[in-house]
C-alpha cells in the first residue's frame, strides 16, 4: 500500500461503501415529523406556580371597570367587489340528478357570489369579536331577547342548501328542513364550543340541532350522500353578527353604543378580510378585525370594496 | 495516503450508520398541522413567531408535563371528581420508559403498547402509522368514532374499555384482553390525558391568534400582574371547559330499548321490514353502502381527521400539511355489509349505537328518531332500528354474500 498504486479494485469498493453509508446518514430514518416541543424549561416552573396560585380568583380583576354602553346604535353597510368577479365552477352533480340537477341545470359553486348589477359580494360575515355580559341588558338590547327562542330555518332544495351562510346563536335551535323528494344529512362540523353534529333528514322531514356553544369562525355545513352541497355557518354566543345578501348589503342593528367594539370580517374564499377601502380609502384590518365605536342613536354606514385578488386562494 | 484517507472515512461513516439514527428522547411533539391551519385561517402571510411557538409549548408543558413526568393542570368543576377523568398515579403507571418500579408495578404501559401506532404525542403518527389502512387515531381532536354517546359528544369509560378489550376488527387495533384490568383502565385513562392535552393544544393555538402581532398567550414575565392573572384565568377556563365535556360523556349516553325477542317468524318479518327501511328514503342507508350493501355507495369522501386539512375534498391541498406531518389522505369507504366484520363491535347493540348515533368523524349520520304523538312527522322509530339491525346482521348469510359452508373452528389439514 505504501508502493503509491493502491489496487484500483478496493479503492472502487471503499469509495462506493463510503459513498452508500454517507447517502444513508444523510437520507436519515425519519419521515416528516412535526417539531419537538421548544419548551422554556425556567418559564415552566413559574407558570407551573402560577396556574396553582391562582384558585382565588383576585378581588379587583373586574375593578378595571370596563366601559358601559351608554346607549344603542346601527351598524350597516355593503361589501363589492373591485375588479372582475371570478367566474363560479360548476359543480360536480354526480347523484340522483332528476333531483338535483332538473333538466341538467348546472349547479354553480357559491364559494364567491357576486352580484352582476351592483358587485355586491354575498354570505360575507360580520360579528362581534369581543365577549360580551349577555345577560344584561346594557348590552344585549331587548329587541334580541325574544328572538333567543326563535329557531333559525335552514332548508334544501335541489340538492342546494339554501342559506349558503348562515349565522346563528349559541342559545337557539336551527331547524333543519329538507323540500326534496330524497333522503338527505346535514353534516355540521362544528369548532370551538359548538357542537359537531350528522343525522339524516328524510324527505320533507326535520330535525334540530342546538350548537350549544360558539365558533371562533365560520365552518362546514355538507351533506356525505351529496357531496356537492356546501354551506358555512357561524355560531355566536353574542347577537351581533350579520351575514351579507345577495347585493353585499348588511346591517347589525341595536349594537351597543359608547363603548369600543371589535367585529370581524370573513368571506369563505377569502378568510379574514384584511384589506379592504372603506369609502375609497385604504384601510387594513388587521386578521380581519374592524374597530367600531358607536355614538348612541348613530348609524355607521360603511361602503367597503375589496379588490378581487383577496378572493384567489 | 489516499487509500488511508478513504479507511478513515468509511470508519466513521460505518460507525455512523451502525450508530443509526437512534430513537429520539422521548418527547412531545408541536402540534403543527392545526398550527399552521390556524396561521391559513387568518391569511396567508400569517405565521406565528417562534417565540410565541416556545410560550405555547412553555405552557403546554407546565400544565400537561413531559411523556416521561406527566402533570395535571390545577382545575376544578363541581361536582365532578376529576380523578375519575384523568388520576395522576394512573398516568403514572401508563408513562414514561417501559419497566417497572420497585414493587414489581408497571411503568410505561403506553409506550410498551401504544405508541408505536398511536405515537408519543397521542398523533396516530408513530413510526407503524404509515403502514397501516386505517391509519391508527390521532386523540389529539378528542373525537372517537365507536362509543355510547352522540356525535359532539365524548366515549365513556366503558366506552373505551370495550375498544381496548376487543380490539377494532378490520384494523390493526388488536385485543388487550390479557391485560390486568388495572392495565387497561392505566391506558384509558392515558388516552383521554392525550386527547385533553391535544384539545388544549388546538384551543391555546386558536386563542393565540387572537392576540396582538408576535405577543405571547401568557406573558409571564409581564410587569402588569392584573393582564398576566387574566391571561392564566383564561387557559385555566379553557382546560376547565374541555375537562368537563369528558367529566360530562356518562350523563351523554343513550340509552337503548333491549332487543325485542323473535321466533324465526317474526325474524324474517324483521329483516323484511329492515330490508325496505335500508332502501327508503328515510333511513337512506343505500346511498352510502350501496344497493348490494357492498359499501360502493359513496366512496370519494374523506373522515373529518383528514378533512380539517383540505379544502373542497382535494387531496393535493393536504399536501402542506403532510409536510408538517399528517399522513396521506385517504378515501373514507363505508362498510361493506356482506363480511361481517364491524369495526365497533358485532353484537346487536353495537350495530343499533352505529345507526342510532352515527359514526363521529365519519360520513355516517345519526338516525333521525320520529317524535313521538306526530304521526306525520318522518323519522324511524326504536323497532325500525331494531328491523334494520336484523337485516344487516342477515346480510353477510345470504347467498350472494358467498357464505363458507360452517365448519368447525381451527379444523385445518396438518400434514
Amino acid at each position: 500500500m505504501s508502493t503509491g498504486q493502491p489496487l484500483p479494485a478496493s479503492r472502487n469498493v471503499a469509495i462506493a461503501a463510503v459513498a452508500l453509508a454517507t447517502a444513508l446518514v444523510l437520507v436519515g430514518c425519519e419521515r416528516s415529523l412535526a417539531p419537538a416541543e421548544r419548551v422554556n424549561q425556567a418559564d415552566v416552573i413559574i407558570l407551573r406556580k402560577a396556574f396553582g396560585a391562582e384558585e382565588e380568583p383576585t378581588a379587583d380583576s373586574n375593578s378595571g371597570a370596563a366601559a358601559e354602553p351608554t346607549g344603542f346604535g346601527t351598524l350597516r353597510g355593503r361589501f363589492t367587489l373591485i375588479g372582475n368577479p371570478p367566474e363560479r365552477p360548476a359543480l360536480d352533480v354526480n347523484k340522483e340528478q332528476e333531483v338535483c340537477a332538473p333538466g341538467g341545470k348546472k349547479v354553480l359553486s357559491e364559494a364567491l357570489v357576486v352580484d352582476p348589477a351592483s358587485g355586491g359580494i354575498k354570505d360575507v360575515f360580520v360579528y362581534l369579536n369581543q365577549k360580551i355580559p349577555l345577560d344584561d341588558p346594557k348590552w344585549v338590547h331587548e329587541s334580541y331577547v325574544a328572538a333567543l327562542n326563535e329557531p333559525v330555518i335552514f332548508d334544501q332544495k335541489e340538492c342546494i342548501f339554501l342559506t349558503h351562510g348562515l349565522a346563528m346563536r349559541a342559545g337557539q335551535a336551527l331547524k333543519i328542513l329538507n323540500s326534496d323528494p330524497i333522503g338527505h344529512n346535514t353534516n355540521i362540523q362544528g369548532g370551538g364550543g359548538a357542537q359537531p353534529f350528522n343525522q339524516t333528514v328524510s324527505a320533507g322531514g326535520q330535525i334540530f340541532y342546538t350548537p350549544q356553544g360558539e365558533s371562533a369562525s365560520p365552518f362546514d355545513v355538507t351533506c356525505s350522500i351529496h357531496p356537492w352541497m356546501s354551506a358555512k355557518m357561524l355560531v355566536r354566543n353574542s347577537p351581533y353578527f350579520a351575514v351579507s345578501k345577495a347585493d353585499g348589503t348588511f346591517e347589525i342593528a341595536n349594537v351597543p353604543a359608547g363603548v369600543p367594539l371589535e367585529f370581524r370580517v370573513w368571506q369563505e374564499k377569502a378568510g379574514f378580510i384584511q384589506k379592504v377601502s372603506v369609502d375609497g380609502e385604504f384601510v387594513e384590518w388587521s386578521k380581519g378585525k374592524l374597530p367600531v365605536t358607536l355614538q348612541p342613536d348613530q348609524t355607521l354606514e360603511l361602503s367597503v370594496a375589496i379588490d378581487a385578488s383577496a378572493f384567489s386562494r | 495516503m489516499m487509500s488511508r484517507w478513504i479507511l478513515c472515512l468509511s470508519a466513521a461513516a460505518l460507525a455512523a450508520v451502525a450508530g443509526g439514527c437512534g430513537s429520539p428522547p422521548a418527547e412531545f411533539r408541536e402540534y403543527a398541522t392545526f398550527a399552521y391551519k390556524v396561521e391559513q385561517s387568518i391569511g396567508d402571510d400569517f405565521k406565528f413567531t417562534s417565540s410565541q411557538h416556545e410560550n405555547i409549548d412553555t405552557i403546554m408543558a407546565s400544565l400537561f408535563g413531559t411523556p416521561d413526568q406527566p402533570t395535571l393542570p390545577k382545575i376544578e368543576i363541581e361536582g365532578v371528581d376529576l380523578s375519575e377523568v384523568v388520576s395522576l398515579p394512573k398516568l403514572r403507571m401508563a408513562a414514561g420508559p417501559v419497566g417497572s418500579d420497585q414493587d414489581g408495578r408497571p411503568r410505561g404501559l403506553y409506550r410498551e403498547h401504544c405508541a408505536h401506532c398511536h405515537g408519543i404525542t397521542g398523533d396516530g403518527a408513530g413510526p407503524t402509522a404509515v403502514f397501516l389502512n386505517p391509519y391508527p387515531r390521532d386523540y389529539r381532536p378528542g373525537k372517537y368514532k365507536f362509543k355510547s354517546t352522540p356525535v359532539g359528544y365524548k366515549p365513556t369509560h366503558e366506552d373505551l374499555t370495550k375498544i381496548l378489550i376487543d380490539g377494532i376488527p378490520g384494523t390493526a387495533m388488536p385485543s388487550f384482553k390479557l391485560l390486568p384490568a388495572d392495565e387497561i383502565d392505566a391506558l384509558i385513562h392515558y388516552v383521554r390525558y392525550l386527547s385533553i392535552r391535544g384539545e388544549t393544544e388546538r384551543a391555546l393555538l386558536t386563542l393565540l391568534a387572537d392576540t396582538d402581532e408576535g405577543q405571547p398567550l401568557v406573558d409571564i414575565h409581564s410587569k402588569d400582574q392584573d393582564v398576566v392573572q387574566e391571561q392564566l384565568a383564561m387557559v385555566t377556563e379553557t382546560v376547565t371547559q374541555i375537562v368537563e365535556r369528558w367529566a360530562d360523556a356518562n350523563k351523554a349516553v343513550v340509552n337503548i330499548p333491549p332487543r325485542p325477542s323473535m321466533n324465526a317468524e317474526e325474524l324474517t318479518a324483521s329483516i323484511n321490514r329492515g330490508r325496505d327501511l335500508f332502501y327508503g328514503t328515510i333511513a337512506n342507508c343505500v346511498k352510502c353502502h350501496g344497493d348490494a350493501a357492498l359499501g360502493d355507495g359513496q366512496t370519494n369522501d374523506y373522515d373529518e381527521w383528514a378533512k380539517e386539512f383540505m379544502t373542497g375534498n382535494n387531496p393535493a391541498s393536504a399536501d402542506p400539511y403532510i409536510a408538517l406531518g399528517l399522513l396521506p389522505p385517504r378515501t373514507i369507504k363505508p362498510r361493506n355489509l356482506r363480511l361481517g366484520v364491524y369495526r365497533g363491535g358485532n353484537r346487536p347493540i353495537d350495530i343499533f349505537w352505529r345507526i342510532r348515533l352515527g359514526i363521529e368523524g365519519t360520513p355516517m349520520p345519526a338516525a333521525t328518531l320520529k317524535p313521538e304523538g306526530d304521526p306525520h312527522a318522518k323519522g324511524l322509530t326504536e323497532d325500525d332500528i331494531w328491523d334494520i339491525v336484523n337485516y344487516v346482521q342477515s346480510l353477510p348469510r345470504e347467498a350472494i354474500s358467498n357464505p363458507q359452508d360452517a365448519v368447525p373452528h381451527n379444523l385445518r389439514e396438518r400434514l
